[in-house]
């Protein structure tokens, strides 16, 4: 069943209890009481499939509590397991202390899989990685090509099973920050974005929607042929530049998330990839530009 | 007097003392197990458990990989920890002593059964008191750095605790506890460290290490438990007692005497009864019914009474989604008990207030 | 006598990319990038223990370089690297082939 065919009543109750979606090859089961929440879950989730008799990996809660600073003021609270990693937000950015508490839960237990810190994407079977850190824009140009012809796995995360070198898709929320959120805003106009929150640690946060198809096929995984390093430059033309194999397997090394935990398993599964993907840096700042680029090299080959 | 524990902790007890009812577990049954087993970190545990008695094939697929998840993260937290050692042991590599290899690396050494599931953050040493200004500046020398602490920490562990501030090397994690006695030195009890050096026994493969000699281990195991710890969540801990009397008893048959005999001799077998006793309640420890009676002295029947309602509470993790009012309670009152054995009042009251204090600012 | 020797060697994963080499070492569970030379003293290590001077003329020899003190000195800031990474030993003795 899709949260999109549910009534908003039943869903208010599924999330009061524990509502369990499926997101990629994981099960989360979010609980929350906090209407507001509720309501941009449904917005934003719609598309996802409930998976309420299934096990999940992750049991999330939103809380709101009264403010220390503040009596006056309440303030929510991530939990995980009953667990509280964060210090408490104000209220207005449940949904972004959510999306942050989630992606910790898969960052710090997860360790079956090779969690490379990447946005992912596939085409015509081949997935292609942006393996970069945070403010390198990956999200707002994963944001872009997913809504231009490429497969959504991930703007966050590259999952991949080290012994069979496949990439599973985990397709959230895209986070947009700041400036990028007007930027998608305009080029794409027709997508479904959250309302913005401002003042979050990471300044103003927009939630974009994953597309209906990318989450549909969220079971298809498939291997890697390109890697990217992406920088964005302002008004820089598009360049792309190969890289040597050893720097390529130290840039990915040392941007995954779990890397040094899987052992000589990650060690065999970096090479892996080097050896049978092509590597680039990757510089750019129009949209338009860089698809036409990465079009051209798909087509060489 | 029976053990009775909430339904969601029988799962979790059940699943390690008797594996193969694991076939019967509905999947609301292994997610509440999983999450119970994360948070008293025995993951590694029952992967290990499911493998021995070929049940691996009937793990639901979702848990078998937050099983596996658990146990990579045991095994890269035990290879940090012997690579500290081996880094440790070359700096000291001229330095004419020895050092007691303590817990999760020395259980790893004997070849503990289970030992490569469990999760051990940190290595944990014992060193001879004259030698620790030494083996610390050394350390130092070769870029371990005590973490940033506030001078009241500081003072702490100088003062009060048995260890010295934990020490980390510069270019990596592994928090190193180097122990110059097993119990705090605020504490009425005392361990001699040099009795324990005594008996102390060579690692095979590491000239320079040593391991407690069986007894000590066991013994040393009681008194983190029931000494020096706060007993919350402790259940791995509980269990590493049962592992290392299970497999020294079958090694040596006068194992039992010699335990309550050392007991004895250290002025500590009222820990030791407890050790024996929640080994017993709750895994079914097979221990002689003589041993008990050959202990000096016993806690008293109140005492005994109040500690078998409290310490399953605590060992055993609350329900991740509704904890129990009573089981936070039994937590409290071990945290408290805890502190009021290991120190005394002029001392405790003021550091209780302290870290009162900093847990608001 | 000083000799150089190396530390469970047959350990190691080396990947070769040419020019340069990624190696993991499961001890330490860190992987290390290498280039041609460093890699050449680990293996020529890896086959017996070596004084400095044993190490310096083979590399000299095969990377076609004078043996002088400056080459000596780099040689020896390696081997120095290596063993705080726990890649190779130092051993003070007569016979480079006991133990």
């Amino acid at each position: 069943m899709m949260v999109n065919q549910i009534p908003f009543k039943e869903f208010h109750l599924l999330l009061n209890q524990g509502l369990r979606v499926a997101i990629g090859p994981f099960n989360v089961c979010i609980q929350t009481t906090y209407k507001p929440l509720a309501e941009q879950l449904y917005q934003l989730y719609r598309h996802y499939r409930t998976a309420q008799n299934e096990i999940a990996e992750f049991h999330v809660r939103i809380v709101t509590e009264r403010s220390n600073k503040n009596p006056f003021e309440k303030n929510v609270r991530f939990l995980l397991d009953g667990q509280s990693p964060f210090e408490s937000f104000p209220q207005a950015q449940a949904l972004a202390a959510l999306e942050w508490g989630i992606n910790l839960a898969i960052a710090v237990r997860v360790s079956h899989l090779l969690l490379l810190h990447s946005a992912v994407v596939e085409k015509n079977n081949h997935v292609i990685l942006f393996p970069a850190w945070p403010g390198s824009g990956k999200t707002t140009l994963c944001t872009v090509l997913s809504y231009r012809g490429f497969r959504l796995f991930s703007d966050e995360f590259g999952l991949m099973d080290p012994q069979q070198g496949t990439f599973y898709p985990i397709p959230r929320l895209m986070p947009l920050k700041n400036e990028s959120i007007a930027v998608i805003r305009n080029y794409l106009p027709e997508i479904t974005i959250g309302k913005s929150i401002p003042n979050t640690q990471k300044g103003t946060v927009a939630h974009a929607c994953p597309p209906e198809e990318s989450i549909q096929q969220s079971t298809l995984t498939a291997k890697a042929k390109w890697i990217f390093f992406p920088k964005w430059i302002a008004d820089s033309t598009t360049k792309i530049e190969t890289i040597s194999d050893s720097e390529a397997f130290m840039l990915l090394a040392s941007n995954a998330f779990n890397y040094e935990v899987l052992g000589a398993k990650g060690f065999q599964a970096v090479a892996y990839l080097i050896r049978t993907c092509n590597c680039y840096k990757l510089v750019y700042s129009d949209f338009e530009d860089v698809m036409a680029t990465l079009q051209r090299l798909i087509d060489e080959t | 007097m029976k053990l009775e524990l909430p339904r969601h902790n029988q799962l979790l007890l059940q699943a390690i003392t008797t594996p193969s009812c694991l076939v019967q577990y509905t999947d609301i049954e292994w997610e509440l197990l999983i999450r119970q087993a994360r948070r008293v970190k025995l993951l590694g545990r029952l992967t290990l458990l499911l493998k021995e008695h070929h049940l691996w094939d009937t793990v639901p697929p979702r848990v078998a990989n937050q099983l596996i998840s658990g146990f990579v993260q045991a095994e890269k937290l035990q290879q940090l920890c012997s690579w500290e050692l081996n880094r440790i042991l070359w700096v000291l590599e001229d330095f004419d002593t020895h050092i007691i290899a303590l817990k999760g690396i020395a259980y790893k050494l004997i070849d503990l059964p289970y030992a490569k599931g469990r999760l051990s953050v940190d290595l944990d040493l014992l060193v001879r008191e004259a030698d620790l200004a030494d083996i610390e500046s050394l350390l130092m020398i070769k870029g371990w750095k005590h973490r940033p602490i506030s001078a009241y920490d500081e003072h702490y562990y100088r003062s009060w605790s048995h260890e010295i501030p934990p020490l980390v090397h510069t270019e990596r994690e592994t928090e190193v506890d180097i122990h110059h006695a097993l119990i705090p030195v605020t504490t009425q009890l005392k361990i001699d460290t040099a009795l324990l050096f005594d008996t102390a026994i060579p690692a095979a493969g590491h000239p320079k290490i040593k391991l407690l000699s069986p007894v000590d281990m066991v013994i040393h195991c009681a008194i983190n438990l029931f000494q020096n710890n706060e007993i919350a969540n402790d259940l791995r801990d509980l269990l590493d007692l049962h592992d290392l009397m299970t497999h020294f008893s079958q090694q040596d048959e006068d194992f039992w005497i010699q335990l309550t005999d050392r007991a004895n001799q250290l002025k500590i077998s009222h820990i030791l009864f407890y050790g024996l006793y929640f080994s017993q309640l709750i895994f079914s420890t097979s221990i002689p019914e003589k041993t008990v009676t050959r202990l000096n002295s016993k806690p008293g029947k109140l005492k005994h009474r109040i500690m078998h309602r409290l310490v399953p509470l605590a060992l055993f993790p609350q329900h991740p989604d509704h904890s129990l009012r009573s089981a936070s309670w039994a937590r409290r009152l071990l945290y408290l008990r805890s502190h009021l054995i290991r120190m005394p009042l002029y001392i405790l009251l003021p550091h209780l207030i302290y870290k009162t204090i900093r847990r608001y600012l | 006598m000083m000799y150089w020797h190396t530390e469970h060697f047959h350990t190691l994963l080396i990947e070769d990319w040419g020019d340069e080499y990624t190696v993991f070492q499961p001890d330490s569970g860190k992987t290390h990038f290498f280039n041609q030379i460093s890699i050449q003293i680990l293996i020529f290590l890896s086959q017996h223990p070596a004084t400095i001077e044993q190490i310096c003329t083979v590399l000299a020899k095969q990377f076609q370089q004078n043996p002088d003190k400056e080459f000596t000195q780099n040689i020896e800031k390696i081997l120095h690297h290596f063993e705080t990474l726990g890649l190779v030993k130092k051993r003070n003795q007569g016979n480079p082939h006991d133990g």
